[in-house]
């Protein structure tokens, strides 16, 4: 294969770390939790989009604007039910609380759906290839990619130049002194935390038509996920956001000229290096307020 | 702590004899009980399913302790110095892969082998611990992660035929001592697990004793003051750590002799997890609650898979049984049942009311 399509495979493949790692950092930001059920929900969203289809034959364009709101609205109850009493504690509660509810919500669909790999396919428009100029390419992929940029402007706009972007950047920053302006923090939190769980359940929808449908898909890629967030930042929604792109390509790149396990343990290696030299990450700042 | 001056109900004080007091004595007799219980055979009905002398029970036991040796030498890093690492089943499969590669494939024989594993895991943990301590609390807990997860893939791969991927890599029995092959001969095993617990304990609690365990205490409890006092809390972290990853080798390699060879899903993060889950529930920090944490663990996770399969689980409505029978179903709930009620020690806590008592929904 081409170079260029490696390189438009990795963007493919960045588009998911990208899309995952975002609503990490959108929910590390406001809520200081690091959300180790993401990966979960990315599995559930692409369950979601699986179990439509096969039990209710509902489309996937249906599904993919439906899983994401139920799953999201399932991640505000959980953020009002289990996080917020947590959130008086150390952080790390609460990673340990998203940990034990993956192995939950992993189980439960395994013991629902076994554990094999389920087959989903691309929807009836974006069967064929595209021709980019260059090279064809699968319709499904291209659309995929947009769709990952479209969100991330879209989120980058939201945080900029909206409203309620400003207010949760200023809650995200300084939490105190957006509290004494008179603005209520508490409000944002629990949507914030839903927003960004439709993420994952939106990136999981996308993933369906891709990747092998099965109880683990999160697991396997949310470590992944941890290390982009680490590499470009911790609570850094741009750092995230272009060391999923860029961990993407580096992967793609390696998988096609590199020995099997480099591909594998790249972004790992990485991530040393990052640490190395920048322990905040490469766009985080060096002293989080804790 | 005991006090070097008793105070009598009279109001005097006395100059203090060493008094008899459970505490002091207690972990002997119970060494001494866990040493010659081979020599009984009782029959516990219920709890061992058979006389707990024989082989099987024998064997519960010997793996009852390795895992609490791990979860002793973990909690050095989590409940003493308030480090959460989520990668701590990679030293551990290193001490498993370690001393089942040395004696398999490179013919070491077993002392050699053992002492080359935990050498090497402790090197690997330095090394590894070197870039992760570079960050703190949560990112910590992630770039761990991160590493274990490569161990687990080079594991699963294979590399040169040495860790034989997926199968796993039976141990060459002929290179190890023949006292301790052979399933007559679980009870030369129960008595080297037993050591491998009192050696990880001793080295815990020398150090907790030790200066450089109150500077470990002072960093969970708040780092930057202890920076300010002038010490390097990096440089103590990195010895916890180090000395934590050669412990995990250590019960890594008794486990290995143990099961007879490596699996590799001693690497994979749940391992990690049933490690957090022992500490948690026998009580961070606290001086026998990670052993006892996780040999109760470690003896329920045994009869849990029993229990998945038990006709009371069958029985109930498919709701229910379906994720019941499902281990990690079980231990996730377990696990959050355990952060929201037994949350004592975790880093920079010292309360124990946990998070009922304080039952404020806006205290953001």
């Amino acid at each position: 294969m081409g170079f260029l399509t490696q390189t438009f495979n990795g963007l493919v493949g960045g588009s998911f770390y990208a899309l995952l790692a975002l609503g990490l950092a959108v929910i590390f930001g406001m809520l200081r939790v690091v959300n180790f059920a993401h990966g979960a929900f990315y599995m559930l969203g692409a369950f979601g989009a699986y179990v439509l289809l096969a039990e209710a034959g509902i489309s996937f364009w249906w599904a993919l604007l439906a899983v994401p709101v139920v799953l999201g609205l399932l991640g505000i109850l959980l953020e009002r039910t289990l996080i917020r009493r947590l959130s008086a504690l150390d952080p790390l509660y609460n990673f340990l609380l998203t940990f034990g509810l993956t192995l939950m919500l992993q189980d439960v669909v395994k013991s629902r759906y076994g554990s094999q790999s389920n087959p989903y396919g691309a929807p009836a428009g974006l069967r064929g290839t595209v021709d980019l100029g260059l090279f064809d390419f699968p319709a499904y992929r291209v659309f995929v990619f947009g769709v990952a940029v479209l969100l991330c402007v879209g989120v980058w706009w939201l945080l900029t130049r909206t409203r309620v972007g400003t207010v949760v950047r200023a809650a995200t920053e300084r939490p105190e002194l957006t509290r004494a302006l008179g603005i209520d923090v508490g409000r944002w939190i629990a949507p914030v935390f839903g927003f960004g769980v439709a993420l994952a359940a939106l990136a999981g929808v996308l993933a369906a038509p891709m990747r092998a449908v099965n109880p683990l898909m999160g697991a396997d890629l949310i470590i992944g996920v941890f290390a982009v967030v680490v590499i470009g930042g911790l609570g850094s929604v741009f750092g995230s956001v272009a060391a999923g792109f860029g961990i993407g390509l580096l992967q793609a790149w390696s998988e096609a000229y590199g020995p099997g396990l480099l591909a594998q343990t790249l972004i790992f290696l990485v991530m040393a290096l990052v640490l190395l030299f920048r322990p905040a990450g490469l766009f985080g700042r060096e002293e989080l307020p804790t | 702590m005991m006090t070097d001056t008793a105070v009598t109900p009279g109001g005097t004080s006395t100059p203090a004899k060493r008094r008899w007091h459970p505490a002091r004595f207690g972990p002997l007799v119970v060494l001494a009980v866990l040493i010659a219980l081979p020599y009984w055979s009782i029959e516990i009905p219920g709890v061992f399913d058979t006389a707990i002398n024989k082989p099987g029970t024998l064997q519960l036991l010997a793996l009852c302790l390795v895992f609490g040796a791990l979860a002793t030498g973990y909690d050095l890093l989590f409940g003493r110095t308030g480090l959460l690492s989520f990668g701590h089943a990679l030293y551990f499969a290193a001490g498993v892969y370690g001393t089942d590669v040395l004696i398999t494939k490179a013919g070491y024989p077993l002392w050699q082998a053992v002492l080359f594993a935990v050498v090497g895991t402790a090197t690997i943990a330095a090394a590894l611990g070197a870039v992760a301590l570079r960050t703190n609390g949560i990112a910590f807990a992630m770039v761990t992660l991160a590493f274990a997860q490569v161990g687990a893939i080079t594991i699963g791969r294979d590399p040169g035929g040495v860790t034989g991927g997926e199968e796993g890599l039976p141990m060459d029995t002929a290179k190890v001592p023949d006292a301790l092959v052979g399933v007559t001969n679980t009870v030369n095993l129960y008595w080297l697990a037993v050591g491998v617990a009192v050696i990880t304990v001793l080295v815990v609690h020398a150090i907790a004793d030790a200066p450089a365990g109150r500077v470990l205490a002072a960093i969970r409890d708040d780092e930057r003051r202890v920076g300010v006092l002038g010490l390097d809390p990096y440089r103590y972290k990195l010895f916890a750590f180090t000395v934590a990853g050669g412990l995990a080798g250590l019960a890594g390699a008794m486990y290995a002799l143990l099961i007879g060879g490596a699996t590799p899903h001693v690497a994979v993060s749940d391992q990690t997890l049933t490690l957090l889950v022992m500490v948690v529930l026998g009580g961070p920090g606290t001086r026998w609650g990670p052993l006892i944490g996780g040999m109760l663990f470690t003896y329920l996770d045994y009869r849990l898979v029993s229990f998945g399969r038990s006709d009371a689980v069958d029985s109930l409505p498919g709701v229910l049984s379906g994720p019941l029978s499902q281990p990690l179903f079980v231990l996730g709930t377990v696990f959050i049942l355990a952060v929201y009620f037994f949350p004592g020690g975790l880093a920079g806590l010292r309360t124990r009311l946990g998070p009922l008592a304080r039952w404020i929904p806006d205290r953001r």
